[in-house]
């Protein structure tokens, strides 16, 4: 084992505004969803603040996109096309069989190679496009009423809540695999979750690691 | 409103120098009472003309042919396929036939003459202003301004007249009682004390003036003086109102509390009935001329497209000798009676800024797009409403049964606690127009309709069928009567079953009607008075947004469904009902979906397949975390397990 500083102060902030975000809004969107079900804030209230987390969460999109583009760290989401089957098919094998065996991961961890192949694909579709899905619903939805034109030629108001409803249903299960694969694939529960409050995790050695 | 709007009343040609005080009423100069002949009545002692005496100033035959009041709709022919039901001819109760009124004015070869023009002049006389198609038939039956114009106009002895027949006395009547004229055995006798030197009368001594709310109460609603008289519902119309009971209209001032009404939570109710007649509108305030220079008001088709509001207005002068009586209306279906200058009437936009006093409200644009300001500021109807109407079946009194929602006992008793009623929130559909919610009553009818094309039964060929010698028919009385006591009560009164149907319809089939069948319609009324301030409009955002709210609540259409009939939504509805009417152990309801519409209300619509999936999608993750990570626990205990025995 090396202990790898795998994640920037930004980026951890930038990963547990995420967090609280897309949690806050998911409670709150639900409590707007069905406020017969769950009632914490009050409809208006849970309206207003999911709209708050929306922007916050928007915000935060923003500036990440700008910090990995700026620093080039934004590489790390992109699957390398060479070997990226033959990898992701490793990957699996690993989640599969070798995960129960105490295997070593298949592929090491470092501050530029910080996501397998399965986690790049997740990723770039979550960044790439439910994000982008749910932010541009969210933020019609919530424009209703100043472009009203827009909205009508989007056929109302039906089309994105379903669209922004299905986004976020999507956004909990990824939400609850995602902690399920942190808390599990590293050599203990704890070891991806305090890795992602220090910056710091123990990864196993491989000759290719390198420290900032 | 229409008459007496300024003192330039002098400068119309005819006018004469009256004395004027600062009342309304006593603004109009003194007045010529003439007959037909343009003579004084007060030297001839024949019947008033108001196209004499009031044409004198004000051009009386125009104002006639520009007031629906006056047609009835008579002439609004409908075109090819605009008709609601088959027989219908014409826009108005002239030709649109009403359930409510039952009667119909028969066109040329039916064989089975409901009612000629001359009986339908009377059945409507007493609700009817006169002039318009009356006039082919009773020649005195002209334009009755006073009606409208008279501060307290003698409607009951005008009833009297037009139920005699005696058309030509009918303006004359309306001033009984107001001590100018009288009726004696020896017939109208003028009061000579009554007259000045000249023949004339003052208007103020008549209460002549602008139409107030108060005459407008006549035939609509309830509209009862400005006094501290407890309020109560019965009519102030002068003959019985068949749609006081649709759309609740109670316009007064008075707080609630206050009435004589025996309302439900009545000690809470410190609202005033209406907030408009609180603040002391009169009705033509919203429902004004549209060539009304001082109101605003305008007729869309006489108004360039490029502008919002026309300038160029005629002269006082001009207007007082013209007034449209076409009022402006609200939203209305393209085949009624004044449809063709709907939405001329002032909205509550056309006065409030409800961008400025709705801060609190989340949304308000959007709000505003999607529903009147009805929709909460008529959060509930304080009166009875009617719900159902059965003409399937006559009641003793050998009308339709009726059934009523928002009251508990007999209607019109004072004991009947009157619950109200949250009405139902429909999508409107105007053609061009964004449709929004508003509040609704629906009424559903019943009834038979017999023949090929269908027209309605007859009232007389009901009554023949159900009643023998005043009683009813002994045949229906064996098929219908369920405790076999002899006599039908009430609950007996439904077509509930086929050989009850079949009673009914062998009965009406001896009377010559071919295939006798029944139909059902149901008929949207739109509640817009009862308006509310906003202490007690809808402020609670869990009202519209959540699973139980005002927009998902079903709507009882019928107690029962009479032949097994589902009823239609009238064809030219200006709303959709948007949702299914359904058959529940209660009877007949309405299920709305407001998605059908096109509306997706947050915590209220459902994606029901996308919450489905997302649930499963949510559960599978778990379900495979608990799978995965119990199978990781149990390998890995089983690996120490195998290292500590070896």
């Amino acid at each position: 084992m090396r202990r790898v500083y795998l994640h920037t102060i930004y980026e951890r902030i930038w990963h547990w505004w995420q967090a609280l975000a897309i949690s806050a809004l998911l409670i709150t969107g639900m409590e707007v969803h069905a406020p017969d079900s769950i009632s914490l804030l009050g409809f208006g209230l849970a309206v207003a603040v999911h709209n708050i987390l929306g922007a916050a969460l928007l915000m935060n999109a923003v500036f990440g996109l700008f910090y990995q583009l700026s620093t080039g760290r934004i590489r790390s989401f992109l699957p390398e096309p060479r070997d990226f089957l033959s990898l992701a098919m490793r990957q699996v094998v690993y989640y599969l069989r070798g995960i129960f065996r105490g295997a070593p991961h298949p592929i090491a961890k470092t501050p530029m190679k910080r996501l397998n192949p399965l986690q790049r694909v997740t990723y770039l579709a979550i960044l790439n496009i439910l994000l982008p899905v749910q932010v541009v619903t969210g933020v019609l939805i919530w424009g209703a009423q100043r472009w009203p034109e827009v909205l009508a030629g989007l056929g109302g108001l039906q089309p994105l809540a379903l669209i922004h409803t299905l986004a976020a249903w999507l956004f909990a299960a990824f939400l609850f695999m995602h902690i399920y694969l942190t808390t599990t694939a590293g050599h203990t529960w704890s070891a991806g979750v305090l890795g992602m409050i220090t910056g710091w995790e123990d990864v196993e050695g491989h000759p290719q690691e390198d420290t900032p | 409103m229409i008459i007496l709007t300024t003192l330039l009343m002098s400068a119309l040609p005819g006018a004469s120098a009256g004395s004027q005080t600062a009342t309304t009423a006593s603004v109009h100069p003194n007045i010529l009472l003439q007959d037909a002949h343009g003579q004084a009545v007060a030297l001839t002692a024949e019947p008033i003309s108001l196209a004499k005496s009031c044409g004198a100033c004000h051009d009386t035959a125009w104002i006639a042919e520009h007031s629906y009041h006056t047609s009835l709709g008579a002439d609004r022919p409908y075109a090819a396929g605009e008709a609601p039901r088959p027989w219908d001819t014409a826009a108005g109760p002239f030709g649109r036939w009403d359930p409510l009124t039952y009667r119909r004015l028969s066109g040329p070869g039916e064989s089975r003459v409901d009612a000629t023009l001359a009986q339908w002049a009377q059945i409507l006389g007493a609700r009817h202003v006169g002039g318009g198609p009356v006039t082919q038939v009773a020649p005195g039956a002209e334009m009755n301004c006073l009606v409208c114009h008279l501060r307290t106009p003698n409607l009951k002895a005008r009833a009297r007249s037009i139920d005699d027949a005696a058309w030509a006395w009918q303006a004359t009547a309306t001033l009984e009682g107001g001590g100018v004229v009288s009726h004696t055995s020896d017939g109208w006798q003028y009061n000579e004390a009554a007259f000045l030197p000249d023949h004339s009368v003052s208007a103020a001594a008549l209460g002549l003036g602008s139409a107030r709310s108060e005459n407008c109460g006549a035939c609509h609603g309830v509209v009862p003086e400005r006094t501290k008289i407890a309020l109560t519902l019965s009519s102030t119309s002068a003959a019985p109102d068949p749609h006081k009971l649709t759309r609740g209209l109670v316009y007064s001032g008075q707080s609630m509390h206050r009435s004589g009404v025996n309302l439900q939570g009545k000690t809470k109710l410190t609202r005033s009935w209406d907030m408009h007649a609180e603040r002391l509108l009169q009705c033509s305030d919203c429902h004004g001329a549209l060539n009304d220079p001082m109101h605003g008001a305008q007729d869309r088709a006489e108004r360039p497209a490029h502008l919002r509001f026309d300038a160029r207005s005629i002269s006082l002068q001009d207007y007082l000798r013209r007034p449209q009586h076409d009022f402006a209306t609200g939203h209305a279906a393209p085949g009624v009676l004044g449809a063709k200058f709907a939405d001329t009437m002032k909205r509550c936009e056309d006065c409030h800024d409800a961008g400025q006093t709705h801060e609190w409200l989340p949304y308000k644009q959007r709000h505003f797009q999607a529903m009147l300001c009805e929709s909460c500021h008529v959060p509930k109807v304080h009166a009875p409403l009617l719900k159902t109407v059965d003409w399937t079946v006559l009641t003793p009194q050998r009308g339709p049964r009726n059934s009523y929602r928002g009251v508990t006992g007999p209607l019109g008793e004072v004991q009947s606690l009157v619950q109200g009623l949250e009405p139902a929130l429909l999508p409107t559909a105007r053609p061009g127009q964004p449709n929004k919610l508003a509040p609704h009553n629906l009424v559903t009818a019943f009834y038979w309709v017999a023949g090929d094309p269908p027209l309605p039964v007859r009232l007389t060929d009901l009554q023949a069928a159900w009643f023998r010698d005043g009683d009813y028919a002994p045949k229906l009385v064996q098929a219908l009567d369920e405790d076999k006591d002899g006599r039908l009560s009430e609950p007996e009164l439904m077509l509930d079953t086929m050989p009850k149907l079949g009673a009914v319809q062998a009965a009406l089939s001896a009377l010559g009607l071919d295939q006798p069948r029944v139909i059902g319609e149901i008929q949207p009324y739109g509640l817009h008075h009862q308006v509310a301030g906003r202490n007690f409009a809808v402020r609670d955002c869990a009202s519209c947004h959540q699973d139980n709210s005002r927009l998902l609540r079903p709507t009882s259409l019928s107690e029962y469904i009479p032949a097994g009939v589902t009823p239609q939504l009238v064809k030219d509805a200006p709303v959709t009902l948007s949702g299914s009417v359904v058959v529940g152990p209660e009877g007949l309801s309405l299920r709305p979906t407001p998605e059908v519409s096109g509306l997706y209300v947050l915590g209220q619509s459902r994606f029901e397949l996308i919450d489905s999936l997302g649930w499963i999608a949510v559960a599978l993750v778990l379900f495979g975390s608990l799978l995965h990570g119990g199978a990781r626990i149990f390998m890995t205990r089983h690996a120490h397990a195998s290292k500590e025995q070896s």
